[in-house]
């Protein structure tokens, strides 16, 4: 007789593409649970945003007479009317809202280009960033946890568990400039900033080398706390099962260690890591605003710091709203994932 | 209610029920006393994690005394290294203060701020969770709904957004941080409240005639604090990094010695004086060290299955 509880619950690879079309299969079904939960939410952090914003004090008109050393109230009341500043909240609120509709993310008055343009423009570096982030983050958290959980009691193990502490304790923007400073000030190896070399006209491979240099080290210093957490994580989940019964059945079976451990612990134990993952993508979005300014990174994180330095509320609002969409977005991915991972979850 | 119900009526008074219902009382205390004294002397990431901490809390106390006057007053000639004069063993900043009145007043700072945070978010967290966890129902989904709403936006985001609203000081900075942080504690304690409500003990509460108040705090949170504890001590630590990029990135209180902010005035001379940027984050990362430290410390020791998990180590 076979008890549940011994049998791996992690199902055999050969199932795999049936796995891929019975998700597919689901997919419509889940689409519309997803859109029914993601749309209150985005409304919700529309709604808060927005009166968030209005309460904050001075707009961009304050911002622009300062800049351009005061000018007369007139004139601040003309560009108000202008741009529609000047009318009570609601009805900003109602434009806004029929702005949204057309896919319009209103006008920045600081940049003095459509909010969607900007957002446009400033997403690919962030995405970029975050991914190159969380790839470097999950193969060194993965490998760390794996040394963790295999020597614990070894040297080797000590040091990389004092090591994943420690780095998950430094502020991240720290590490950038301890970074920058070992890196480019001493070695002279990577640029401390920005995205490409200014005023070089590379082609072809030389510039995916020189975006690949610049990009280093910001994806270093975001993945490194990532690496860290993911690394305790993963320890922990690996353990875990490590003393669950269908490791004892494939030992007696008379699987190797190695085998044990690639085939039957590992899947199940990059479970509990995904749904980490899934759940850290908007906190790391925000790690990404830290870096970016360290970096002078042109990307969403540092157009939403240049906004709140210019009052620009609306470019603000309008990065919190995408930023949240690509969260909800990263979510649903994961969801997905997870049920490719694992076939207890599409039993609803 | 359907739950309890479902659950056997069956009210054991063993040892291993929850403390509430039966105080054995003082002596056990004592006894508790007494192991977790004899634990720590066992789990060598409590001992340093509080360890690490009693320095940086004595340096708080002692900052008053032993760096008497404005941290923030020109003490001395611009960019000393450290070690370079005597009366500034961690040098001096590009206006001529001295970093080490800085590092100990912004131990005060960063402190107050972590643990205050902590504090209301922990606060608050748990009695969202509590209630949620508790009752379920239309108040857990209406729980569930706001914490997705939190999850959505990524924090320090929201945390920036909303520092531009509220003039920044120790108290606005505490709060809003605490504001951004309390869904983190409060889903723990959700988790935690939906899993003991179901127990015996609660179905014994309740046939004694326990209103849902008392039964939540008398007879729930006395067994769901082990996990709340250590989370505490998490968000203490996330609160004063939290603090510190907010500070790093000129979002804090100007006239404040921060240490996120001494680091964001070294930055711009990083190239010639990068000690200045060094120290305060080494100031941090050794404060919120201690705290994650004494967080892995009582998770591993408040733990109940603790046992089982190191005899099953390996097979």
């Amino acid at each position: 007789m076979v008890r549940a509880d011994i049998v791996q619950p992690h199902a055999a690879t050969p199932a795999t593409w049936l796995n891929v079309a019975h998700a597919v299969a689901l997919t419509p079904r889940l689409t519309i649970r997803v859109i029914m939960r993601v749309v209150p939410t985005l409304a919700t952090i529309m709604v808060v945003g927005f009166s968030l914003l209005k309460l904050a004090p001075g707009d961009a008109i304050d911002q622009i007479m300062g800049a351009a050393g005061g000018a007369s109230a007139d004139n601040a009341a003309i560009l108000r009317a202008h741009y529609g500043l000047d009318k009570p909240v609601w009805v900003q609120f109602l434009a806004y809202i029929q702005d949204l509709m057309h896919g319009n993310l209103g006008w920045s008055v600081r940049f003095n280009a459509p909010v969607s343009h900007l957002i446009a423009d400033h997403a690919g570096p962030t995405i970029v960033l975050a991914f190159a982030g969380l790839v470097l983050a999950l193969a060194v958290g993965v490998a760390g946890g794996i040394i963790m959980a295999a020597c614990e009691q070894r040297l080797i193990g000590k040091i990389v568990s004092t090591l994943s502490i420690m780095l998950y304790s430094a502020p991240v923007f720290w590490i950038s400039l301890m970074l920058i400073v070992l890196f480019s000030i001493r070695l002279h190896w990577l640029p401390s900033g920005n995205i490409e070399t200014i005023g070089e006209d590379l082609g072809g491979i030389e510039w995916l080398y020189d975006r690949f240099l610049h990009l280093l080290l910001p994806a270093i210093s975001l993945a490194l706390f990532y690496a860290a957490l993911y690394a305790r994580v993963f320890r922990g989940s690996l353990i875990h099962e490590q003393s669950q019964d269908y490791v004892r059945t494939a030992r007696a079976k008379g699987a190797s260690s190695a085998r044990v451990m690639v085939r039957h612990i590992l899947p199940n134990a990059l479970l509990p890591l995904s749904t980490i993952v899934g759940l850290n993508i908007g906190s790391m979005l925000g790690g990404a605003v830290v870096i970016e300014t360290v970096y002078d990174w042109p990307g969403l994180g540092r157009l939403a710091y240049d906004a709140i330095m210019g009052r620009d509320f609306i470019v603000l609002l309008g990065v919190l709203l995408f930023a949240s969409l690509f969260v909800v977005v990263a979510n649903v991915l994961t969801d997905l994932g997870q049920r490719l991972l694992d076939p207890r979850l599409r039993i609803q | 209610m359907e739950d309890a119900s479902a659950a056997t009526f069956k009210v054991t008074f063993d040892a291993k029920q929850p403390a509430s219902l039966h105080r054995a009382s003082s002596a056990r205390h004592t006894g508790r006393l007494a192991s977790v004294l004899f634990a720590a002397r066992r789990e060598g990431t409590l001992i340093a994690g509080a360890a690490l901490l009693s320095v940086i809390f004595t340096l708080a106390l002692v900052a008053p005394y032993a760096f008497p006057g404005d941290p923030l007053a020109i003490t001395g000639p611009s960019f000393l290294w450290p070690g370079e004069a005597a009366g500034h063993s961690l040098g001096t900043d590009a206006l001529g203060r001295d970093v080490a009145a800085g590092i100990a007043h912004g131990a005060r700072f960063s402190l107050f701020v972590g643990m205050g945070a902590a504090f209301l978010s922990t606060l608050a967290g748990v009695a969202a969770g509590a209630v949620a966890g508790f009752f379920g129902g239309w108040a857990d989904r209406s729980f569930v709904r706001v914490t997705e709403i939190f999850q959505t936006i990524p924090g320090f985001l929201l945390l920036m957004v909303l520092m531009e609203i509220v003039p920044p000081s120790l108290f606005s900075i505490t709060g809003t941080i605490a504001f951004v942080s309390w869904p983190m504690m409060a889903r723990v304690a959700r988790t935690e409240f939906m899993a003991l409500r179901s127990r015996e003990f609660v179905l014994a509460a309740r046939t004694l005639g326990y209103g849902p108040a008392r039964i939540i705090v008398m007879e729930i949170l006395p067994n769901a604090l082990p996990p709340i504890i250590a989370i505490a001590s998490v968000s203490v630590a996330s609160a004063i990094l939290m603090e510190a990029a907010l500070a790093f990135m000129g979002l804090g209180d100007p006239n404040t010695v921060s240490w996120g902010l001494m680091i964001g005035n070294g930055r711009e001379f990083l190239r010639t004086a990068w000690y200045l940027s060094a120290i305060p984050g080494g100031a941090i990362m050794a404060t919120v060290l201690g705290f994650n430290l004494l967080a892995d410390g009582l998770a591993r020791y408040l733990n109940p299955h603790r046992a089982d998990r190191a005899s099953a180590r390996t097979p």
